[in-house]
């Protein structure tokens, strides 16, 4: 036992942390979730291999990104300064039109949202490692800018199915994610709650059973509309990742 | 991916992307390090399925 008098005023206030915390990405607690946007020292993976075959060294460079820190002031991830901002007006508009006061749980600020979006992601991609490298490399790449910007100007897509508060483009009308509580950022749920109407474009993460899942829906909606009302039109675009051989 | 065979009226292969043949993005988030734009390692098809009426808006 410490029965020194002397430096007690200071050992009440000292803060012991026992976790490791990486001074180049963590903070010091402030016990709430918080997004600093930063300069960020970082290691670019060197993927490709050079003229002698050997992997390149990984290079270092400085960026700005948007840190976001959980309750303990540790970097759960980061986001570019783009998305960031996409996430911020989808947050607001879907504030505005009252969809926060129906969520359960309740909303919280900003900040803990997106740290919350970020700790699911996370799960879902250490969950993904369980089913295959294939699954895991598609998910952690987007479809292709210029495949996303032309589908509405050249095949009347206004809709993205199977999308994520992480990866939906905000030129689209609307999206649809598979987590309930992304509809905190604008997202609609569920999409297999009702038909497919319109034009909607999915990349879907690679799974056989969503894909036919996702297919056999188009397929039911398409054939109801067509009983329905004459002139409704559905229509599904999907990129999606083949076996070779099926 | 065979399948799509059995409902011609309803579905298609729009386009086929072999590996390497596109240049996919990487997300905008990053866990630990930042991912670079990869070239696609698997075969893509781009299928549309669709009814009439979208058939013929997009014809």
């Amino acid at each position: 036992m410490w029965d020194s008098s002397r430096g007690q005023n200071i050992r009440d206030k000292a803060i012991f942390i026992t976790d490791t915390v990486n001074p180049q990405a963590d903070i010091p607690p402030t016990w709430k979730c918080e997004i600093w946007v930063r300069d960020v020292d970082l290691l670019k993976p060197g993927y490709n291999k050079d003229s002698e075959g050997e992997p390149k060294i990984p290079e270092h460079i400085t960026c700005q990104a948007a840190c976001a820190y959980d309750i303990y002031g540790k970097c759960t991830g980061m986001l570019s300064l783009e998305r960031l901002n996409i996430l911020l007006h989808a947050y607001n508009q879907s504030e505005r039109i009252g969809l926060h006061s129906t969520t359960q749980p309740p909303v919280q600020d900003t900040a803990t949202e997106i740290v919350g979006l970020l700790q699911m992601y996370k799960l879902q991609m250490s969950s993904l490692n369980n089913i295959g490298k294939k699954a895991k490399d598609s998910n952690m790449y987007c479809t292709p800018r210029h495949i996303m910007t032309s589908l509405p100007k050249r095949a009347l897509v206004t809709k993205q199915k199977f999308a994520s508060p992480l990866d939906f483009d905000p030129s689209y009308q609307a999206y649809w994610s598979e987590n309930t509580g992304d509809t905190v950022f604008g997202a609609s749920t569920n999409a297999f709650d009702t038909k497919f109407t319109g034009f909607s474009f999915c990349h879907p993460n690679y799974c056989d059973y969503l894909l036919h899942s996702l297919v056999g829906h188009a397929l039911q909606s398409t054939n109801s509309l067509k009983k329905l009302q004459q002139h409704s039109y559905s229509s599904l675009i999907g990129l999606v990742g083949v076996r070779t051989g099926t | 991916m065979t399948w799509i065979n059995d409902y011609p009226e309803h579905a298609c292969v729009l386009a086929k992307f072999f590996a390497d043949s596109m240049l996919l993005n990487p997300t905008e988030v990053w866990l630990d390090s930042p991912t670079q734009p990869q070239h696609n390692k698997y075969k893509v098809q781009l299928i549309v399925v669709w009814n009439n009426q979208g058939k013929q808006a997009l014809v």
